[in-house]
């Protein structure tokens, strides 16, 4: 399915509003979205949000053969999917150009930036070494994807634990989790990106763009930084020329995200270690906080009885009754069928008896009803009087003209109100 | 007979770029759902009589091309939907099995039912899925994945309502293991009480949401 193309007044008041200083969602220009960051009950699984970009992060590994180049050597292998969920314009299992780029980044920052320990991977050298599977799902687009990505797929690695194995003379042997507690990674350092938008040639930064504003931007520089301020991956989407003072700028800005983010990544993994030490099994991605209130919905564990042989029978009896009845109400299925068969008439035949005993039935209780009518009658004459008196009332004029007067005048006196009150209460 | 149904949630309208979307678990097991549409489909694959359904069953890793569940959820789809009211269009559905504790199948018919109803697409019947495993010769509805691994037999039911009785009847199984008529027709039964409690979530749950749109 194709998407809309932003419209030319969209795009000019986006601009504008940018070169004023202000954004759609309320943000000055330089300042990030809320990120949020859930690790999963299972090992090595975490979602990460900013505003409404969604990603989730899988890792795994298996043991491969190395390549011949780098018998030592671990794999990492990144993949990327973006599947319509993310953006409907996306198509299954197709990669597209955007998708070639995100994989292209994130293996830019996370292999090439060497932030994983690749040798202690090697389990035989030149012949089985583990290969870590970095699986990147798109769940939702709203601009900064790289970021979002990059965010998940570090944690998913800080979260993530080999299975431990041990070399025997002719064979491996690999421990499930209760035999032998698993390995985690060894991660020197943190790489977090930075989208960052650029406006007018370079001139003016917007930070974390959302999808709109993305595409109204003239270019976007992509910062990679851990928190020992080394830059590790710089990507510059666009052929703008920037100067040295414009790109220190950006990274500056990315520097101190990157801090911030890591500790709250570190924060993540040490709260979810914490629960694990305790044996706490930790619910991970089933637990939400709803955006909005009224879409959310639970039920809680609920018993599930089947009912035995002779209930159902009863019920099916039920439902067989329940169904003639609808039938004979349904005037549009007897329509339907012949009319002149045998059938069909003598079910009138019977519901013209039916019909008459009912209403006779009707009558002689109408009857009834008539005689009590009579002696409620007798009461009447008493509601009578007592709607006349209040008419009385009513007609009394110097009550109401001076209730008039007192509402008008300014000074009221509180014994005046409390007269005031009780004759509404009259009345 | 009885058996334990674990705590559902959801969270309709999840996702911004989506036309309907819901975030739903059974208790661990959490599915996210997608679908849009019926939106516009490249002419190769467009087909003149009835709508196109794009199906997608997407595990947290491994490749994706082709999932079992596919094939059960689309024949449901088939049956649930008046597809011939939309010719040369497609409805694109995605789910993603977020994290799985058992029973994924059912909930993956569930949160297509729910993403379904959240994005308004006229339908004539809800559906919903239901798990029901044997160990050692019991019957156990909405397993968890350790139960699931100890099974010997497994039922998964696409359970949808009669559209002039409303009582709960089959539209698509998938069965693994050997299992005696009796078994199926108590699991049947077993299904069938499930099954009006998820159509009661459903209700509650789309009530609510609506709840402020037409005041």
């Amino acid at each position: 399915m194709r998407t809309q193309p932003l419209t030319i007044c969209e795009k000019t008041l986006i601009v504008e509003s940018l070169r004023a200083g202000k954004r759609l969602d309320f943000r000055s220009r330089e300042e990030f979205r809320n990120v949020k960051l859930i690790v999963g009950s299972e090992i090595g699984t975490a979602i990460c949000s900013i505003g409404q970009t969604k990603v989730i992060c899988a890792v795994s590994a298996e043991i491969t053969e190395p390549s011949s180049m780098r018998p030592q050597k671990g794999v990492i292998n990144i993949d990327v999917d973006l599947s319509p969920m993310a953006n409907y314009s996306h198509e299954h299992d197709r990669m597209g150009q955007k998708g070639m780029e995100l994989t292209r980044l994130l293996e830019l920052i996370i292999r090439d930036s060497r932030c994983i320990d690749v040798e202690s991977l090697c389990i035989r050298a030149g012949k089985e070494v583990w290969k870590i599977k970095v699986d990147v799902r798109i769940l939702d687009e709203d601009g900064s994807i790289l970021d979002c990505a990059c965010l998940a797929a570090i944690t998913a690695l800080q979260h993530f634990k080999r299975p431990n194995v041990t070399l025997e003379p002719h064979h491996t042997l690999v421990y499930s989790e209760y035999e032998k507690s698993p390995i985690p990674l060894n991660i020197y350092h943190m790489p977090i990106c930075t989208t960052i938008g650029l406006l007018d040639k370079g001139s003016t930064i917007i930070i974390d763009p959302t999808e709109k504003e993305s595409e109204c931007l003239d270019g976007t520089i992509v910062v990679a930084c851990n928190k020992r301020k080394e830059v590790c991956a710089l990507h510059q989407s666009t052929n703008l020329i920037l100067t040295t003072k414009q790109i220190e700028n950006c990274v500056k800005l990315a520097m101190s995200r990157a801090e911030e983010l890591s500790s709250v990544v570190i924060d993540v993994i040490r709260q979810d270690q914490r629960e694990r030490s305790a044996f706490k099994r930790p619910s991970g991605f089933a637990i939400t906080s709803p955006a909005i209130i009224l879409n959310e919905n639970r039920v809680v564990a609920q018993q599930i009885r089947a009912p035995i042989k002779m209930e159902i029978e009863q019920e099916e009896i039920e439902e067989e009754e329940s169904e003639k009845q609808r039938q004979a109400y349904q005037s549009s299925v007897i329509m339907n069928e012949n009319p002149l068969r045998s059938d069909g008439v003598k079910q009138e035949e019977i519901d013209e008896e039916q019909m008459i005993d009912e209403q006779l039935a009707n009558i002689q209780q109408s009857v009834n009803r008539v005689e009590l009518d009579n002696k409620q009658s007798l009461d009447r004459h008493g509601e009578i009087q007592e709607v006349d008196d209040l008419l009385a009332g009513l007609g009394d004029d110097d009550e109401e003209e001076e209730s008039t007067v007192v509402t008008l005048g300014d000074t009221v006196d509180e014994e005046d109100e409390i007269v005031l009150v009780a004759k509404k209460k009259r009345f | 007979m009885s058996g334990r149904l674990r705590e559902m949630r959801c969270e309709l309208a999840y996702l911004k770029n989506a036309d309907g979307s819901v975030c739903f678990s059974q208790g661990a097991t959490c599915i996210w759902a997608s679908c849009s549409g019926p939106g516009d489909i490249h002419r190769a694959r467009a087909n003149d009589e009835k709508m196109v359904l794009d199906v997608s069953f997407r595990a947290n890793t491994g490749d994706n091309k082709f999932h079992p569940l596919n094939n059960i959820i689309t024949s449901t789809l088939e049956k649930v939907i008046n597809l011939q009211l939309f010719p040369h269009t497609t409805q694109v559905i995605t789910l993603h099995g977020i994290q799985d504790d058992g029973s994924i199948g059912a909930a993956a018919l569930n949160a297509t039912c729910f993403a379904l109803l959240d994005n308004g697409l006229p339908f004539d019947t809800i559906f919903c899925g239901v798990t029901i495993v044997r160990i050692n010769g019991e019957l156990i509805i909405d397993p968890t994945a350790k139960q699931e691994s100890q099974s010997d037999a497994k039922i998964l039911l696409a359970v949808c309502r009669n559209r002039t009785t409303s009582a709960p009847e089959i539209c698509a199984s998938d069965t693994i293991g050997d299992l005696t008529i009796d078994e199926l027709e108590n699991a049947w039964l077993l299904a069938k009480q499930t099954a009006l409690s998820i159509f009661e979530f459903y209700r509650v749950s789309l009530e609510r949401k609506h709840s402020t749109d037409f005041c």
